[in-house]
């Protein structure tokens, strides 16, 4: 009774030391045990998280240089006598000398439109597309599947699952039809573009009607980022009936894009931006 | 198990993405809306205008100057030092080396020239560039029947220049007319002075002779309306401005400011005193005829009409504070439209209708302010010891106003001077005059009343 009593008073003083006395010292070694053992860190992009992305090998540029080449050849001609009319005053606004102008234009002209197209030379592009007519053979489902047999299974080896994903990936690959979105930007990249074009995009303050002002515009870009052309703005009736305060918006987002350029996007998923379509709402910027 | 239910998730998943992609198409172009930006001024470079002769080059370099401080004066534009210039283009009819001007980051490029005819006609052309398109924008020839009319050639260029970029017609081709006050406190000499929106050119109307207060100009021809003492009494005068003559509106005894126009010019608006109680009226110019449009025993006064006509705006105490109105033009229908703290005063409606600039004072301070015709949307755009009398530029995009400093205890300070300041509330700028200045009204567009000069 009595050995039970001072048993049981000990341990209970033991047990009050343990609670009030900070344990840091009896902790150290287990937590110094502890430590060694590396954190399992899966790294993983955010294009993973918000695109269904492809098996590894679809992000090879989509190649049709064809395609993309073909326009430019034509332009350089055209181009020469649009600029002399442009750069020569209207006639009914300028009364004098007008078989002046055209004179002294050409030599400089070519420069003009001409020089877009040059300024941003194609070759680089050839070269890093070798046709791969096997990724066209894709479709949602395939990247869906691919996605899925990319998850390692807990019941699987790391090297099976890896055999695994090798597998079906290249399966994916042969057996099933096209797709297009497995390339689409990831919002932090789109959240990029927008960034850049806010720096670039200035607006005249204070317009009035800023609703009516939201302007469209259609770009095709160059894999190095830069336009390949100019921009086409696609409410081409609203621009030339001639309402001015439009016009003005329009050349400011025109003229945006133009300054911005050139724009970093990934060059792995260059069939997905290679046409965009920009909306330039100004009614935020306004404040209406 | 686990494998099964993964095995299930798996076809589950692949189903609802198999419909989604049946429902969507296939491959859509990429879309990214861009609703940020920047109100950064856009960068502009002005080149001298080109003349052959002296006079010419000095009439070109002139011009340039005028249109280089109009565009830089509104804000919105970055006028970039002549110094900076790498390409200097040999004459005004050669493409300008775009990518010298891209150096210097101009994204547009002003070149002109001058001609003097044998006549004594002053011709300018002007041509707009687009140096990051590598375009031509468009070009125009501006003509004054005398040399010693180049501001106003370079006013109207401004104007060209301005509205092909913002979208806004131009407000540069207009003048100004405000109250000069000069001399100590106690014996002030007032005259009605009329200038060209930047600050040159004025001419005087009247000889500080009498008191002048309050002029108002026409929003469609060269005529203010203004009150003198010249009689003894307050009066209300109508002035043709280029040929300086005036008639008499009427004698209206308890007047306490001038009427302001109706959007025709064919009306004028205003208020009357009758032993404290104020009320708004209408007159016709040419019957003379006076309709009364409100009838309510509290004070009603300082109105202003709608660009439309349909409506007026006023201020009044019938709530119990000053605090802004707004009624048809036959005084029906008045609902408030201002609820904040603070009084209300001299609210004037937007030639462009989308707003109302509005005095207000609370707390001891002024501020210059502007609000929707439905009282939502209040924004201050000043604040100062004493911010009043706001008038709208042609355009409605910037309001000029008086600024009064306080007078210190040695009876120093106090000077009265004109501002303007842009709708946005930024580009808050003094304008020059040569004295004390208040009561500023603005014209309209000089181009747009020529024609109707009588």
């Amino acid at each position: 009774m009595r050995t039970g009593v001072t048993v049981s008073g000990l341990l209970h003083v033991g047990a009050f030391v343990l609670m009030v006395v900070p344990l840091p010292f009896l902790m150290h070694d287990r937590a110094a045990e502890m430590a060694p053992l590396p954190p399992v860190v899966d790294i993983v992009t955010v294009d993973e998280m918000t695109n269904i992305a492809a098996a590894a090998p679809a992000p090879e540029p989509t190649p049709e240089p064809e395609a993309a080449k073909a326009p430019e050849p034509p332009p350089p001609a055209p181009e020469p006598a649009r600029v002399v009319a442009a750069a020569t005053p209207e006639p009914e606004e300028f009364l004098p000398e007008p078989e002046a102008m055209p004179k002294e234009e050409p030599p400089a002209a070519p420069v003009k439109m001409a020089a877009v197209p040059k300024a941003k030379p194609k070759p680089p592009k050839t070269p890093a597309k070798p046709a791969q007519p096997p990724k066209k053979q894709e479709s949602y489902l395939d990247r869906v599947a691919a996605l899925l047999d990319k998850m390692p299974r807990e019941d699987q080896p790391a090297e099976q699952a890896e055999d695994a994903k090798k597998a079906s990936a290249s399966e994916a690959i042969t057996l099933r039809t096209p797709v297009g979105k497995a390339n689409a930007l990831t919002l932090s990249e789109i959240d990029a573009i927008r960034a850049q074009m806010a720096r670039c995009w200035s607006f005249p303050a204070g317009a009035a009607y800023a609703e009516e002002l939201v302007v469209h515009v259609r770009v095709a870009f160059n894999p190095d980022g830069s336009l390949s052309g100019r921009p086409q703005i696609l409410d081409t009736l609203k621009y030339q009936t001639g309402d001015t305060y439009f016009r003005a918006a329009a050349d400011s987002a025109v003229r945006a894009l133009l300054r911005c350029q050139p724009f970093t996007l990934p060059p792995e998923k260059y069939d997905s931006w290679q046409s965009v379509e920009f909306t330039f709402d100004p009614r935020y910027l306004l404040g209406r | 198990m686990r494998r099964l239910q993964l095995a299930a998730f798996r076809s589950l998943f692949t189903a609802l993405v198999a419909l989604a992609a049946l429902m969507g198409p296939a491959q859509a172009e990429l879309k990214i809306t861009i609703d940020q930006g920047n109100a950064n001024p856009l960068p502009i470079a002005v080149v001298n205008f080109f003349g052959e002769s002296a006079q010419e080059q000095k009439l070109g370099t002139d011009i340039a100057d005028v249109i280089t401080n109009n565009l830089r004066r509104t804000g919105l534009f970055y006028p970039i030092d002549q110094r900076a210039f790498i390409d200097r283009l040999p004459n005004f009819d050669v493409t300008p080396r775009f990518t010298d001007w891209r150096i210097i980051k101009a994204d547009a490029l002003v070149t002109g020239r001058i001609v003097l005819q044998a006549d004594g006609k002053l011709v300018a052309q002007f041509r707009l560039w687009d140096t990051f398109a590598e375009e031509y924008v468009f070009g125009q020839e501006v003509t004054n029947e005398l040399a010693e009319g180049w501001r106003r050639v370079a006013h109207q260029i401004s104007d060209l220049i301005y509205q092909r970029l913002t979208g806004e017609i131009g407000y540069f081709d207009t003048r100004v007319v405000f109250v000069e006050e000069r001399g100590p406190k106690t014996n002030r000499v007032k005259r009605l002075v009329v200038m060209d929106q930047d600050g040159y050119n004025p001419t005087y109307l009247s000889d500080g002779k009498h008191l002048v207060l309050t002029p108002r100009y026409s929003p469609v021809e060269d005529v203010i309306v203004y009150m003198s003492y010249r009689s003894g009494v307050p009066r209300v005068y109508l002035r043709d401005v280029a040929s300086g003559l005036e008639e008499v509106v009427g004698d209206f005894p308890g007047m306490t400011f001038a009427p302001r126009f109706s959007p025709d010019g064919k009306q004028v608006i205003f208020s009357l005193d009758d032993n404290g109680n104020s009320e708004v009226y209408t007159m016709d110019l040419r019957t003379r005829a006076v309709k009364r449009l409100t009838f309510n025993p509290a004070i009603d006064t300082s109105p202003s009409f709608s660009p439309d006509g349909r409506r007026v705006i006023f201020n009044s105490d019938r709530g119990g504070s000053q605090q802004l109105y707004v009624m048809g033009s036959d005084g029906s229908n008045v609902a408030r439209i201002s609820f904040g703290q603070g009084k209300y005063a001299t609210p004037v409606w937007s030639p462009r209708g989308d707003l109302i600039a509005f005095t207000k004072i609370y707390e001891g301070r002024f501020y210059i302010g502007v609000m929707r015709p439905d009282g939502s949307n209040e924004r201050l755009l000043t604040e100062s010891f004493l911010d009043e009398g706001p008038t709208w530029s042609p355009n409605g995009r910037v309001l000029m106003f008086f600024r009064q400093e306080p007078t210190r205890a040695d009876g120093k300070g106090g000077s009265v001077r004109l501002w303007s300041v842009d709708i946005t509330g930024y580009n808050e700028r003094p304008v020059p005059t040569a004295a004390d200045a208040s009561d500023p009204a603005w014209s309209p567009r000089i181009s747009d009343y020529a024609h109707v000069r009588r």
